[in-house]
């Protein structure tokens, strides 16, 4: 791994909008590394970082423990500023790492591998003072479910936990707001805290499943508001600020515990296409296009488009490569999350733990506030992705579009044609489409720009999606 | 939508331009040959995967009730939320689900396309409850979970069946297992990458495979496991780390570096580190593969177990 470069005066300056361009396009860059450099990242200069070490490259303090409790809302609980996910996960002997460095929040639920999450994390804190862990499960409900299935699934919950006691029992995707209110899950809820087999009951939510449905903000915030639910757990990171700062204020102003999941969105990357010399991972994805029925010319092809578009980002960041060297996905990933911890209304941050190497990466972020330069990355890297992401989970400009075109879902293909290299399969669902599509957009003047709140030029991007969906 | 009312766009479309290697402005010498153009392309580039993702196996005795609905790794949160983590962890391709129906009972079958057998095999042995497997005609593996889930592995495809009204029985849970497996492609066989797990003191049953972040260390990828008998040092787990279209076992194995140590051992060459509460966990790269053993207290019983896993190989009793 390369050395940080001395940072000079120029790098410590306020960021401008071109430098959170340079910045953020060489995250974008990604492997199309120069060697040496890197980001300005937090050093010993910046206050509350860790002295002579940077908290995102390492080397890592593998003897860090958590510094930094937050109370979980009208819970009363001190949670840990980070959280456990438990979605992939196998080891117990991981779960028990994480606890042991100060990890007191656990979240799983009974479709986390089918029931497997909840046996590891019982497994790993059997032994453990059941005061000293918040643990919760989840359950999606559905309109079909009784009070007896709810019940028989909570039980299932207990035994593959073997726990007497769950702390938090969530609500797992509802389908609306009106599913909040589900009369079984509540009247189940209240019973199992009568019986002192529950504490407190909680919502969890991605997004709606469907253009149509309801934003995470809306539904979490009635959630908040609907006063049965103690706890939140849904998306927060820098690239969906907006909806997720709603929700915090929401939550705080009910005093409702919350919790954060996918707190490190993805990363870009750029690798030159040489049909002779692939990739590991350019000659992977060749062979999966051409497994279903593509030529070799013509995955190759895909592979070369997303290659020019990834390079065109490349080129304009270039400069600032050269002068700071690149970032890695690592680094954006902590930096990410620690973004997330340091705000002081997300009482904790959820990570899936799958190894003890991240563990001993995340945990020194506990407590640590983000250096100025540190910061400056992450909102950074975020303003530049601002007007250029469409952000699941969002539907703000729904509204404003007179005709119905379904924005995030024509976005969404567009995304698999650029970024996941299925053309065909985007191309194709574009088609099949039911509701009007990118046509319905020339010529009219119904204010969608001015609807979203990230500032997207939806109108242009869904031009641009539609020529790619097309082939025009 | 027909294609052609695709060709004539206003000219004032900013996507009509060489941007990111777009086709070219329309043109009206262009006009006459876009569409045939468009057919070729169409032709061409027929979308086979969207094609497949549309269809749904027919099975036989239950009628579709609700409409296909298909998921990829980005989206699959969509339809089950976080554990969608476990599946991109394990690579999946693509997620069809419908519910269908027959005498009261109305399941959602869920067909998980893994990518690969190994996968599938995988994710299946993640899932799979404790209740033991059931012999179902076709299939790889089945398991039923009375009255509520019923689970089947069969090539690339891992399968779940959710009961959402009415309860299966064994009889009614079986039969449609069975239908499942007769409606699904690809091999009832077992991944053929098993063969490079050594079988002498194996425990039967008590395979696996991790794709990632095998004893908690992410560097330990593509590790086909199971536990071993090894009188009078007691059980370990052993491991296989197996070739993928991602890496090879070697290029794995190149990979234990940063808090690895050399290992001394007679064969090939071997790498060991302690794992929290686990004690060492040794690799071995030898011409037969590369190979690993778990949960060691000390360097002497980690090299006896990488010695039971390894001689065996050398002598090939296992392949």
């Amino acid at each position: 791994m390369s050395q940080r470069k001395p940072m000079t005066d120029a790098s410590r300056e306020p960021i401008s909008r071109r430098r959170f361009v340079q910045t953020g396009g060489a995250a974008l860059a990604g492997s199309a590394a120069l060697a040496g450099g890197a980001f300005p990242l937090p050093t010993a200069a910046d206050p509350g970082s860790s002295a002579g070490a940077s908290l995102y490259r390492g080397p890592f303090d593998r003897t860090a423990q958590v510094k930094a409790w937050k109370t979980l809302g009208r819970t009363g609980f001190e949670a840990s500023d980070v959280g456990m996910g438990s979605v992939p996960l196998r080891d117990a002997a991981v779960v028990r790492y994480a606890f042991d460095k100060g990890v007191n929040y656990f979240d799983t639920a009974e479709g986390y591998g089918n029931g497997t999450a909840e046996r590891v994390i019982g497994e790993a804190l059997k032994d453990v003072d059941r005061q000293k862990f918040f643990l919760t499960t989840k359950i999606g409900v559905s309109g079909r479910d009784t009070e007896e299935t709810i019940r028989n699934r909570f039980r299932s919950c207990q035994e593959r936990l073997g726990l007497d006691m769950i702390d938090a029992f969530y609500m797992h995707g509802p389908s609306s707001v009106e599913a909040l209110g589900n009369p079984a899950f509540h009247t189940v809820c209240d019973q199992l805290k009568s019986e002192g087999r529950l504490r407190f009951v909680g919502l969890s939510y991605h997004g709606p499943r469907g253009p149509q449905g309801t934003s995470m903000a809306d539904l979490c915030c009635a959630a908040a508001e609907d006063g049965r639910f103690d706890l939140m757990l849904f998306v927060y990171s820098f690239m969906n600020r907006e909806e997720g700062d709603r929700i915090l204020a929401a939550c705080r102003e009910r005093n409702v515990g919350t919790t954060a999941m996918k707190t490190s969105p993805g990363t870009f990357r750029y690798d030159p296409v040489d049909p002779e010399n692939l990739t590991e991972e350019q000659q992977r994805n060749v062979e999966r296009l051409t497994s279903r029925g593509r030529s070799r010319e013509q995955a190759i092809q895909s592979l070369r488009q997303q290659a020019d578009r990834q390079r065109e980002g490349y080129e304009q960041t270039r400069p600032f490569i050269e002068r700071y060297g690149v970032s890695s996905e690592e680094e954006l990933r902590l930096a990410s999350i620690h973004w997330v911890m340091q705000n002081p209304l997300m009482q904790s941050a959820c990570v899936s733990f799958t190894d003890f190497d991240l563990v001993d990466k995340v945990v020194p972020l506990s407590g640590e506030p983000m250096g100025t330069e540190g910061r400056a990355l992450v909102d950074g890297y975020g303003r530049l992705l601002d007007d250029q992401y469409c952000r699941h989970g969002c539907n703000a400009c729904s509204a404003a579009c007179p005709a119905g075109v379904p924005v995030s879902t024509i976005m969404r293909y567009a995304y698999y044609f650029e970024s996941q290299g299925l053309e065909r399969m985007a191309m194709q669902k574009y088609t099949a489409l039911t509701e009007p599509d990118v046509r319905a957009c020339f010529g009219c003047e119904a204010p969608c720009n001015e609807a979203c709140p990230y500032g997207l030029d939806v109108q242009s991007q869904l031009v641009h999606a539609h020529a790619r969906l097309t082939l025009e | 939508m027909a294609r052609s009312e695709l060709v004539h766009l206003p000219s004032r479309n900013p996507a009509f331009t060489l941007r990111d290697g777009c086709a070219p402005p329309l043109r009206s010498d262009l006009a006459v040959l876009a569409p045939l153009l468009f057919l070729t392309l169409a032709l061409t580039l027929r979308p086979d995967t969207a094609v497949r993702a549309q269809e749904f196996p027919g099975i036989t005795g239950w009628e579709p009730v609700t409409e296909v609905r298909t998921y990829f790794a980005d989206n699959l949160w969509e339809y089950i939320n976080g554990a969608a983590e476990l599946f991109v962890s394990y690579d999946v391709l693509e997620c069809r689900t419908r519910d269908v129906a027959a005498d009261g009972i109305v399941v959602t079958v869920e067909l998980y396309d893994m990518s690969s057998r190994l996968n599938a095999w995988g994710i299946f042995l993640r899932e799979r409850p404790d209740e033991p497997a059931i012999p179902v005609a076709g299939a790889t593996a089945a398991v039923l979970s009375l009255p509520w889930q019923g689970l089947l592995l069969k090539g690339t495809y891992y399968v779940k069946l959710n009961v959402v009204e009415g309860e299966l029985t064994g009889t009614s849970g079986t039969a449609l297992l069975t239908a499942v497996a007769a409606a699904l492609p690809g091999s009832p066989e077992l991944p053929p990458e098993l063969a490079a797990l050594p079988s002498t003191a194996r425990e039967s049953g008590s395979e696996g495979y991790q794709r990632v972040g095998f004893a908690g260390r992410p560097e330990l990828r593509q590790c086909l496991f199971a536990r071993y008998h090894l009188p009078p040092g007691g059980d370990f787990t052993g491991f296989v780390v197996v070739d993928t279209p991602e890496a090879t076992g070697d290029e794995v194995f190149a990979g234990l570096d940063e808090g690895w140590e050399d290992l001394p051992f007679p064969v090939g060459t071997a790498r060991v580190r302690e794992i929290p509460y686990q004690g060492l966990v040794g690799v071995v790269r030898t011409p037969d593969g590369v190979f690993g053993a778990a949960e060691a207290p000390d360097r002497a019983a980690l090299t006896a177990r990488l010695e039971l896993l390894t001689g065996r190989s050398r002598a090939g009793d296992y392949r």
